[in-house]
Order: structure tokens, then sequence, then C-alpha cells
């Protein structure tokens, strides 16, 4: 009954690729900003290989929600 | 003359709809910024407004779309949409009145839905293609949201738990204005595009446009992207002050999670055209953020109220459109009764924002 009514396939996808994208999205910014401290941090504390890792991450990240940005307005300019 | 003039009114309730659509849900996108202090009002709804304004150009594709699925729109007239948008704007103030954030797009379909059972009956309106494409994702969009925030927030604090404020502040400061950005711009293009195809699908009735060769009109692109931004830029401080200090408390890591998850949600939804409602999904996410925290850190007293407006809102908006749909056919078939309708809905709108006032800006959490 609830098949007939509900489009259950979609709305399956629905919930497997929200949760993927907020999670992914916010697990990957959160990720940039903690990588943001930790160099500021190494910086602080002359550790240049901790910095050199922490800036790395912490561009990979800031490159990763950029290209979600961009992934966001296709998404809206497709529909 | 008669139609020309009747028209007219319908596409000045569609752009005070568009309005009031704007106003309304100033609140899903700017009220987490404002009450972390991420954006200063004035700045947030600024941002805001100028993106609502860019994202109805972004596409045009839902204009085309509006009510084929759920109305028999061969028996839709124009008297029926001004009805509904009536009864859309009634709800909508209603709700703004009470600071209670509720689904604008759902007022709309209520009222025509309404305004639609009240002239040719319960075959005007197709019931399983509204649940299928109204209430289903109505049921979804607040509990997923809630869920994805949740999450969100639980890896959010495991991850900057540890590091120094000044650093992580700053970052979701950038990131909170950033979500605020993409929740403004989907805003725009989603909402801006319903009073789009309201209005060309008038002009179609009123044989302006052809229906085999359906498009939206620049001057209507531009007029109704112009309705919503100025409507947002107005703000809905009632409303931002519940959503944004009202359900919970939130810190800067909670509104960025609510804000960048919820944007996230309806992104991926839309891609599968599963709209959910930007309301719901905020809602939803600001609940979830604050839950997963502490679950007794919501006023869920507060968050009582705001299913009670959502579980209202079609019934209600329904009711106010065949309640106008009613008045108006008492007057015959014409323009009479719109004109009659349209002088009473400004006396009443002007004595409602001569009496309350503009609320000021919302309080900091």
């Amino acid at each position: 009954m609830i098949a007939t009514i509900v489009d259950t396939g979609t709305l399956g996808k629905v919930i497997l690729y929200s949760l993927l994208a907020g999670v992914g999205v916010s697990l990957v910014f959160a990720l940039g900003v903690s990588s943001a401290a930790g160099l500021v941090d190494a910086v602080r504390e002359r550790r240049t290989l901790a910095g050199a890792l922490w800036g790395l991450t912490t561009i990979v990240c800031l490159a990763g929600s950029l290209a979600a940005i961009v992934l966001g307005v296709v998404v809206m300019s497709s529909k | 003359m008669h139609s020309d003039l009747l028209l007219v009114i319908v596409v000045g309730a569609a752009l005070a709809f568009d309005f009031t659509n704007g106003f309304h849900d100033t609140a899903n996108v700017v009220a987490a910024s404002i009450s972390t202090r991420a954006l200063a009002p004035r700045t947030a709804v600024t941002i805001a407004a100028a993106l609502n304004f860019a994202g109805a150009f972004i596409s045009l594709k839902v204009a085309a779309t509006i009510g084929s699925g759920i109305f028999d729109t061969g028996r839709i007239t124009e008297t029926i949409v001004f009805a509904g948008l009536i009864g859309a704007i009634a709800w909508n103030l209603v709700t703004w009145f009470f600071g209670l954030p509720s689904s604008s797009s759902h007022a709309l379909i209520g009222g025509v839905a309404g305004a639609m059972l009240a002239a040719v009956g319960r075959s005007g309106v197709k019931g399983q293609a509204l649940i299928r494409t109204v209430v289903a994702p109505a049921v979804v969009a607040p509990v997923l949201a809630f869920a994805v925030a949740g999450i969100s927030i639980l890896i959010v604090y495991r991850l900057v738990g540890r590091r120094r404020p000044g650093v992580v502040t700053d970052g979701f400061r950038l990131g909170q204005i950033a979500s605020t950005s993409m929740l403004a711009l989907a805003h725009g293009t989603n909402d801006a595009q319903k009073t789009m195809g309201v209005v060309t699908l008038a002009l179609v009735a009123h044989g302006s446009i052809s229906a085999r060769h359906f498009h939206v009109p620049t001057w209507v692109v531009i007029s109704a992207a112009s309705a919503i931004a100025l409507g947002t830029y107005a703000g809905g401080w009632r409303i931002i002050r519940t959503v944004g200090t009202r359900i919970i408390k939130m810190d800067i890591a909670q509104g960025f999670t609510a804000q960048g998850a919820g944007a996230a949600v309806i992104l991926a939804s839309s891609h599968f055209g599963y709209p959910l409602s930007t309301t719901h999904v905020i809602s939803g996410g600001i609940m979830g953020a604050g839950a997963a925290k502490r679950f007794s850190a919501v006023r869920w007293g507060v968050a009582g109220n705001i299913a009670a407006a959502w579980i209202l809102t079609i019934p209600a908006a329904g009711a106010a459109g065949a309640l106008t749909y009613g008045v108006a056919s008492i007057f015959g078939t014409g323009v009479l009764g719109p004109i009659l309708i349209t002088i009473l809905a400004l006396g009443a709108l002007g004595s409602v924002f001569v009496r309350r006032g503009r609320a000021p800006y919302p309080v900091h959490a």
C-alpha cells in the first residue's frame, strides 16, 4: 500500500545520498578547520614537517569543500 | 477588458505571495548565521536577498511544471489561482505573526487545492499525487535532516573539540557564510520559479501565451526574482528569532552543521527529483544539531508548535483558498469578486502592520 503511494526506491536513494552528502560535507569541512588549527599550532611551535602535513590536509579539505559548492550549483542549474 | 483586469489582479497576488515567500523563508537561510554572529543581521539579509535574486535566473525548468500532476490543470481558472494565492498569503502571514516557520510551497499547494475543491470538487485534485509529492516528503524532510545534522555535529565535535577556539571559530564562520549563500541561491532557484509558474499559468489561461508554446517571459522572471529578493531583504524577524534562538541555543559549530548538512540534504534530494521543503530541512537540522549535543537542549515545546504549524499548513491554506473562492463566486465569474477581496485583503494587511509594526532584529543566542 505504502509502496504504491510513496516511491520507496527513490526515497531510499534520497536518504542514502543525503546522509552521504550531509555528513560528508560536514566531515570534510570540519577536518579542514581542525587541520588549519593544527597548522597554526605547528607554525607557532616551529614543527616544520607537522606544519607541512597539516597545511596539505587543509588545502585538500578546502578543495573538497569548494568542489561540493560547485557540485551544488551544477545540481541547481540542472533541475 | 474584464479579463485583462483579472489577469493584472492575479499577477499582483502572485507577486505579493512571492514577497511573503521571501520574507517568510528568510529565516531558513539566515537565522543560524545571525544567531551565531557569523553575520550581522542586515548583512545576512542583504546577501540572502542578492542571492535569492540571482538564484531565480539559474533555472526555469520547475516553473514549467507547477501544479502538473497534482491538479487537473485543464480546469484551473484565473479565479481559482487568485483564491489559492490569497489562501497561501493568509497562512504565511498567520504563521509569520506567531513566529512559526512553515513551508510557503505547501501553503501555495494547499491554497490552490482548497480553491480547486470549492470550484470543481474532488476530481480537480489528485489525492495520491498530493500525498506522493507533498505529504510524504514533508514527513521525511525533518527526520532526515535531524539525523544528518545529529550525526554530523558528533563528528564535528570529535574533530575540533580539542583545538584552540580562535581558528575553529573563524573557520566555521567562513563555512556558515558559504552555507548561507548556498541556501539563498537554492531558495531563489526553487521558490521564485513557483511564482513564475503561477504567473505563466495565468497568462496561458488569459490567452496571452499559447499552451503549446509554453515559455516563461523575461518580465515574469525579473519581477518574480525582484519580489522574492525584496521580501527576503524585508526579513521576517519574528521567524528568524524562533529559528535562530528559540529552538536551541546554538554554538557556531551547530550553526554550520545545521546549515551545511541542510544544504547538502536539499541538493541531494533535488538531484533525485524529490524536492524537500527548505523550512522542514533547516528546522529539523537545527533540532538534530541541538539534540545530539544534549537531548534536553532542544525546546521541545517550541518544536511541537512548529510541527503543529506544518501539519495545519495544507488544510488551513486550503480552507482559506476555498473561502476566498466561495466569496469571489458570490459576485459571479467576473472580476468584481477578486477586486473586492483584494481591497479587503489590503485593508486587513495595512491594519496588521500598523498595529504590530516590524519586530526588531533578533536577539543573539
